[in-house]
């Protein structure tokens, strides 16, 4: 019973970590709330975000080139 | 370096970006203690976001404290508009959680524990939920969250402290 605390801490920091949302989920979803408003951004601009999107995936991808 | 938008854009998104990083955690810990299901508290995370992203003209004069007090208000309404929605369908959910009581383990792995732990998490009191998750998943003070919730920090703890005896009671079984 003694350790059941930091037993519990430690299954805590472990479902918190599995809720979590990832940085892909983030960058997606900030693009996808930026895009409701899309006529304010330059295709310049989002060019550049769809880059930065590409690169977040290939890093966070199992499958590697 | 090109400046695909103007100035005033720029700083908007900018700002957006701010909030984006120093809010969506513990957004989404609020949102997900008053939902009880990740998949709803992500979409309504992002009709939060969404709101301040078309409102963020509002977000540049406001103090940190009124910024946050924005937030959460926005948050609180996107919950009460979500729940309006899923209402039957949340309520049908907790009729067919299994009784854990009936499980018969000789030994607790982690997956089977994070298991109990959501259940419980979606079991408790919704005020005690709220309290919990913006504890655990958003990493905020009891003063923090009482702001928030609008309760005494000592009545965040409470709860809190509750919440853990009974996942603890429940991981132990």
């Amino acid at each position: 019973m003694k350790d059941s605390g930091h037993e519990l801490d430690r299954l805590l920091e472990l479902w918190k970590s599995e809720l979590e949302l990832g940085d892909g989920q983030l960058t997606a979803m900030r693009l996808d709330i930026l895009a409701a408003e899309p006529t304010a951004l330059t295709p310049e601009w989002w060019m550049d975000q769809f880059a930065g999107l590409q690169t977040v995936f290939q890093m966070t991808s199992p499958i590697r080139a | 370096m090109n400046q695909p938008i103007d100035g005033k854009r720029g700083r908007e998104v900018d700002l957006f970006d701010h909030l984006f990083s120093n809010y969506q955690r513990l957004l989404f810990a609020y949102i997900f203690g008053q939902m009880g299901d990740r998949q709803a508290a992500e979409d309504v995370l992002q009709q939060v976001f969404i709101k301040v992203w078309r409102h963020i003209g509002k977000a540049r004069e406001k103090s940190d404290e009124a910024l946050r007090n924005w937030l959460f208000s926005i948050a609180k309404n996107a919950v009460i508009d979500a729940r309006r929605q899923r209402l039957p369908k949340l309520f049908a959910l907790d009729e067919h959680l299994p009784d854990t009581r009936q499980e018969v383990h000789s030994q607790a792995e982690d997956s089977e524990a994070l298991e109990k732990i959501s259940r419980v998490v979606q079991l408790l009191p919704e005020e005690t939920r709220v309290a919990f998750t913006m504890s655990v998943l958003g990493d905020m003070s009891s003063d923090e969250i009482g702001i928030v919730l609008g309760k005494p920090a000592g009545t965040i703890r409470y709860l809190v402290s509750e919440a853990r005896k009974r996942i603890m009671m429940e991981i132990e079984r």
